[in-house]
């Protein structure tokens, strides 16, 4: 059984088509890199297996339940790491995660949070600080551990490594494959065709509102994803 | 939502503006709490002292003729209630000293604004302002930003994915700023209460904490109201800095601008008769009549037939009453009525003016709970009319109490040397002014009083509609 997955899913803004006729569906321990322009539907993509949105026609489904907005369903299966991973500057790392995972449910010793927060990379110094302090790196970070705390089958990020310098981006590739290799799965939007060939199992190529090319990373180099990225688009 | 009130709660007491603006508002509370206990205090006890002043030199005036007494007067003063020091009302500009003497109704005078050149120059801080007008502004700066920085940070997404429900998400953000609001007016009224309890003993009777409970907890529906209103406003602008913007731009509007606006328009619909018109109409009416002075006048021979007629003799000096003293009762009589018409003219057009505050409470919650405040404080204008009213009464009967001595205590008519001997006096009783009770407070207040519950449906249905329609993308 796919975790994600998405049947005719469209979605109209005022008559214009956002995402049409969407088919995907992804299995345990995948990550799906999705590739596009801006405004090609990416996020709405995600805006849509979150439920923060409506479909106009067909459905997204996670662990075969459909999502429903308002409805908080589905939020248990999946985890989110949005592009600006902003949080909470007037609490510390520790405290955001604490208020993120209460939100979800879940109540974690200090010691676990703790573990979270270096399970996603962040230096123990960093952990009792202020997010305002943070860089936008270490808050991502942050991001992570809420994501991994939540215990989701499924993440969704948002084009998680824009902005992130490449000792981050590595840092990062190297946790979402642990995070694979788990058995999570990860549905990723991004702009960064090297990292998605790197970290992604497959890759789709989006163009105004519909997925044009699914591809296995295995079968593909990232010269070549370039050039069939930028042919399609 | 437990979750979420923490989080707004820590947000709130780590952020640096709002903890500058807590602190001058604690200040004020401690300024206002003095002022206000410092005027109450000096009233209290200057009135205590004058009143048994007065009624000693009543008592001890020895033998003296009842007229005389009557013209040299008596005076009687306002109470001091110690729930004023929560509201002064219009207790800064109305009298609250009567002297009561024949002929004449004299109108209240020796109000602070008289007296106290410095206050009513520099305006007061007074508790119920602070609440009234600064709490407002200080929950826009709480509230503006709720749930539009979250927007702005992207953060409402992660709440909303982490599987909290709008409905719980905002309800947890109202509700943790009115926790916050609470803590502040709380803090205010703790020390409102510690400088009475210091500064002056004995000024809070049950009543007085009776009327500041029901007082308080209507500022606090007040407070619930407005940051419901704050916070469904943050949901629905665009961002923070419109949600600002417009919330200031209401509080100029309803706080500041529209009770000015609607205190105008009052005067201009029922305009109020010019003192030298009052005077005028009232000097005719009054000359029609007969005061006890002057025998010439038309109505003061009908009268004297009419005695004769009654007790069936020929001349006044047969008469076994002193006419002089009935005479001046009936004039006092006729005064009255003289009085009660062109007085009704006056308040049917203040309370008309009122009014027109009254009903604007209906869009805007300030007005009523404005007046509430004041009704619940006693220091409205009802409560002054009611002393007044009461002043008057007691004149009446003070005066009426001296003719009918002077009529029937032995004296001849003319005789206007005849002396009462001193022991009279104790016979007067003193005015005792009754407080009214807490249904009479509030009774003149019902329609804010609905107004109130009106606006407090209105933002629980504003709440469910936002929690419904929020937007997360």
């Amino acid at each position: 059984m796919p975790v994600l997955q998405a049947l005719q899913l469209g979605k109209q803004y005022g008559g214009t088509a956002a995402l049409s006729n969407l088919n995907l569906s992804i299995e345990k321990g995948e990550i799906f890199c999705l590739l596009g322009q801006n405004g090609a539907g990416k996020t709405t993509s995600i805006n849509l297996f979150l439920g923060f949105t409506n479909a106009t026609s067909g459905e997204a489904k996670i662990n075969d339940v459909t999502v429903q907005p308002n409805d908080v369903a589905t939020k248990k299966f999946v985890a989110y790491i949005p592009e600006v991973v902003q949080l909470y500057g007037n609490l510390d790392g520790i405290e955001n995660l604490d208020f993120f995972s209460r939100l979800a449910g879940f109540k974690y010793s200090k010691e676990s949070l703790r573990g979270f927060l270096s399970k996603a990379g962040l230096q123990s110094e960093a952990h009792q600080k202020r997010l305002s302090t943070y860089s936008k790196g270490m808050r991502q970070k942050v991001g992570i551990a809420i994501a991994i705390a939540k215990n989701a089958d499924v993440i969704l990020m948002d084009e998680p490594t824009s902005g992130l310098d490449p000792k981050a981006t590595a840092e990062f590739t190297k946790i979402c494959k642990e995070l694979a290799a788990d058995g999570k799965t990860i549905f990723m939007a991004t702009h960064d065709i090297f990292n998605a060939v790197n970290v992604g199992t497959k890759i789709g190529i989006m163009r105004h509102g519909e997925l044009v090319h699914t591809l296995n990373t295995r079968d593909i180099t990232a010269g070549e994803l370039q050039k069939l990225y930028l042919e399609t688009i | 939502m437990q979750t979420i009130i923490k989080l707004t709660l820590t947000n709130a007491w780590r952020s640096r503006h709002l903890q500058i603006f807590a602190g001058i508002l604690l200040l004020a509370f401690i300024v206002s709490a003095i002022n206000s206990v410092l005027v109450l205090k000096a009233k209290e006890q200057q009135f205590e002292t004058a009143r048994q002043e007065v009624r000693q030199a009543w008592l001890n005036q020895g033998p003296q003729n009842p007229h005389n007494a009557a013209h040299y007067g008596h005076y009687v003063f306002k109470p001091v209630y110690g729930v004023q020091a929560l509201d002064n009302g219009i207790g800064q500009f109305a009298g609250a000293i009567i002297r009561l003497e024949a002929h004449a109704q004299n109108e209240p005078k020796f109000s602070p604004a008289e007296s106290r050149t410095d206050s009513s120059r520099f305006g007061e801080i007074s508790f119920s302002w602070l609440l009234q007008v600064l709490m407002p502004l200080f929950i826009i700066l709480l509230c503006f930003n709720a749930v539009s920085a979250d927007k702005e940070q992207e953060n409402l997404k992660l709440v909303a994915a982490q599987g909290i429900s709008n409905r719980q998400y905002i309800s947890g953000k109202i509700t943790a700023n009115f926790l916050v609001i609470t803590a502040l007016a709380c803090a205010g009224l703790v020390t409102q209460w510690t400088v009475i309890k210091l500064m002056a003993n004995a000024t809070a009777t049950p009543q007085d904490v009776l009327h500041s409970t029901i007082w308080f907890a209507v500022y606090l529906v007040y407070f619930l109201i407005l940051t419901t209103l704050s916070v469904c406003t943050s949901a629905w602008a665009g961002n923070s800095k419109n949600s600002l913007l417009l919330q200031v731009a209401a509080w100029v509007l309803f706080i500041i601008v529209m009770p000015k606006l609607t205190a105008n328009i009052g005067t201009q619909i029922y305009p109020m008769q010019q003192r030298t018109a009052f005077e005028r109409a009232f000097r005719i009416d009054e000359e029609k009549g007969i005061n006890g002075h002057d025998s010439q006048s038309e109505r003061y021979k009908k009268f004297e037939d009419s005695l004769l007629k009654k007790y069936k003799a020929d001349s006044i000096s047969e008469l076994p009453v002193n006419v002089d003293g009935l005479a001046m009762d009936a004039g006092e009589n006729y005064g009255n009525r003289v009085y009660d018409k062109h007085f009704a003219k006056i308040r049917t057009a203040i309370k008309q003016q009122n009014s027109i505050s009254k009903y604007a409470s209906l869009i805007n919650p300030f007005l009523a709970v404005r007046n509430l405040s004041t009704g619940l404080s006693q220091s409205d204008y009802q409560h002054q009319l009611k002393f007044v009213a009461d002043a008057e009464q007691y004149r009446r009967y003070l005066i009426n109490n001296l003719n009918t001595k002077m009529a029937y205590g032995g004296s001849k008519t003319g005789d206007w040397d005849w002396q009462v001997d001193s022991k009279y006096w104790e016979t007067v009783k003193d005015f005792d002014y009754s407080r009214p009770s807490l249904l009479w407070s509030v009774k003149n207040y019902w329609y804010e009083a609905g107004m109130l519950l009106l606006w407090t449906v209105f933002a629980g249905l504003l709440f469910v509609f936002t929690a419904k329609k929020l937007k997360l993308i």
